[in-house]
């Protein structure tokens, strides 16, 4: 069923929706000089007065984030959110306790930060990550537009302004129109809402401070905007994600900015450290569903980028192959090009291990497309034999029969 | 600006592609698309091309939604961003069909989306596939469903019915059974 919602809530959450890591361009002047103590504009346990207009605001981004714990977009793994939670932590310092970590099935690469410290990310954002520097580099980002208060500030500035008038008088002459809810739509249309150059790059510079604070390696702030610059250059489609880039045109020059910042940090502070390893550990079990998500979207092209990029990454590499062979064979052209270098990636896959028990399934199926009936048995009785339970046993069965 | 109003038209333009007006189904012979089933009890109809949703008590509670005649590259289910949904392609075998219901639902609000026996059956008189399938909707509400299809001359058709795992699936099953075993390709 089709389900629906209401468009103002929508509305509303998207112009709260404090952070979005989705932008801020160049940054002429940016220092790495600022104190952390004079950017604690929000103190620890500060709550806004309740007839104030930040306290108004609170309320509705409660009420916001009452519908986020039962949503079905919720990526209910416990672990896995205490270890978002606990980086958020290490960079938030004495607001830790006020910030609350939700993680959404998501496929795309997004995170948010609303006033009232409820933090959101996206799945799709966890899956293009390197290491834990990455992720804190995006969250620590967040965080600074939520110590400064800009989602306030967004959110006067929209309420001032004609065009959100006109916008609001829209939905109330539309009141009672429903609105299919999406939580991918919700964060895309926040985006579009786009926090002014000054607070992006006062959200970068504090984003960095934290991270050095913290003891991660700063230069993972550009290099996870330059992942992303590559990712996007080879979408075909420019579709949903290129919202995000839409409407910041020069994501090349605030990596320059990022990487300009990192230097100045290290030479003060060292390093730091990527934490890889125990990136890899934490959400490595969870990526073969995240690289099926990224299959489900179709964007073949890009979605090849990333997982050639993350081949080179190395990290359970035969699962990546298995995947890079599922773009293939989900898009088939009609040439079957498509199919043989569905084979060639499982091969891959089958040599570097590591791959999931699915893949003989889908081996066997390709074999089967190609009219290879003894290979596509093989691989279907394999597969039976990996995963005997499997819910569609029945109906391998009945192939493996028919081909006899 | 000109970003959102697209997000938003595009958004109202589903809303009036899903949400049409009802029309009764009156008991008896039925065609839907390329199909006909005999049905004992009157439904409430919405369509919006190939497919038809048939309610009594409401969508949210309980549908049987018949796709029919689906052809190569069409998303399986009407509603919001089909440019996004996965599609149907036609050399797709039975397993490739239910990872496409299985991707199309899940991409919906929905969790713990689960394909159950998944097994070969006979269709409108077809060779075909069934399976069952539960999942929670974003409101933390049960579900449950069964969904019986096949593909004949290159188009798929498939009906599914679902519906809230407390009451309201059992309370029309027997009748889609009967609705599902009628099926015939007009």
């Amino acid at each position: 069923m089709v389900k629906f919602r209401f468009l103002a809530p929508l509305i509303l959450a998207a112009l709260v929706l404090s952070g979005c890591v989705t932008d801020s361009p160049e940054g002429e002047g940016l220092v790495a000089s600022a104190e952390f103590s004079k950017i604690l504009d929000l103190r620890p346990g500060e709550k806004p007065a309740t007839d104030s207009l930040e306290g108004g605001l609170w309320m509705a981004v409660e009420r916001i984030e009452k519908n986020m714990r039962t949503s079905g977009r919720l990526y209910r793994e416990e672990a896995l959110r205490e270890y978002i939670s606990d980086i958020t932590c290490r960079l938030a310092g004495a607001s830790c306790s006020d910030i609350r970590v939700y993680i959404v099935h998501v496929p795309y690469f997004n995170a948010g930060m609303y006033p009232n410290g409820m933090m959101v990310v996206n799945t799709g954002l966890l899956l293009r990550a390197r290491n834990e520097a990455q992720l804190a580099a995006v969250l620590g980002h967040e965080i600074g537009h939520y110590l400064r208060r800009h989602g306030l500030t967004r959110f006067r500035n929209a309420r001032d302004t004609s065009n959100f008038l006109a916008f609001f008088q829209i939905i109330i002459g539309a009141a009672g129109v429903p609105l299919v809810g999406d939580f991918a739509g919700l964060v895309a249309m926040a985006s579009l809402s786009a926090y002014s150059r000054d607070d992006e790059r006062e959200a970068d510079r504090i984003g960095l401070e934290l991270m050095a604070k913290a003891g991660y390696d700063p230069r993972e702030a550009a290099a996870i905007w330059r992942q992303l610059i590559e990712e996007q250059k080879a979408d075909e489609e420019g579709r949903q994600s290129s919202l995000f880039f839409a409407s910041h045109p020069e994501p090349e020059e605030r990596v320059d900015t990022l990487d300009k910042l990192a230097t100045e940090i290290i030479k003060k502070q060292g390093a730091g450290e990527t934490h890889r390893s125990r990136y890899r550990q934490v959400v490595g079990p969870h990526r073969t569903r995240f690289l099926r998500d990224e299959t489900v979207l179709q964007r073949y092209k890009r979605a090849h980028k990333l997982m050639e990029m993350l081949e080179k990454d190395g990290h359970a590499v035969g699962e990546v192959q298995f995947f890079r062979g599922e773009l293939h064979r989900q898009r088939n052209d009609t040439e079957k090009k498509d199919l043989e270098k569905a084979l060639e990636f499982y091969d891959k896959a089958i040599g570097s291990g590591s791959y999931p028990p699915q893949l003989y399934k889908y081996l066997g199926l390709v074999h089967r497309k190609l009219g290879n009936k003894i290979k596509s048995v093989d691989a279907l009785k394999e597969y039976l034999r990996r995963a005997p339970n499997a819910e569609d046993r029945l109906m391998i069965k009945s192939m493996i029969d028919r081909s006899a | 600006m000109k970003s959102l109003a697209r997000v938003l038209s595009l958004s109202f333009l589903v809303f009036v592609a899903a949400c049409g007006q009802y029309t009764l189904v009156k008991p008896g012979k039925v065609k839907v698309g390329d199909l006909s089933v005999q049905s004992s009890m009157a439904w409430s109809q919405l369509s919006s091309g190939d497919a038809y949703i048939w309610t009594v008590d409401g969508q949210f509670l309980h549908e049987i939604y018949f796709v029919t005649d689906l052809e190569d590259n069409e998303p399986l289910l009407i509603g919001r961003g089909e440019d996004n949904q996965p599609k149907f392609k036609s050399g797709m075998t039975s397993i490739e069909i239910a990872d496409l219901f299985k991707n199309s639902l899940a991409s919906k609000s929905v969790r713990d989306f689960e394909i159950k026996n998944l097994r070969p059956a006979t269709f409108a008189a077809t060779e075909g596939f069934r399976f069952e399938f539960d999942y929670r909707t974003s409101d933390g509400v049960d579900k449950t469903g069964i969904a019986i299809g096949g593909v004949r001359n290159k188009k798929l058709s498939l009906i599914f019915y679902h519906g809230t795992r407390l009451h309201y699936f059992d309370r029309y099953k027997d009748e889609v059974e009967a609705i599902i075993a009628s099926a015939k390709f007009s």
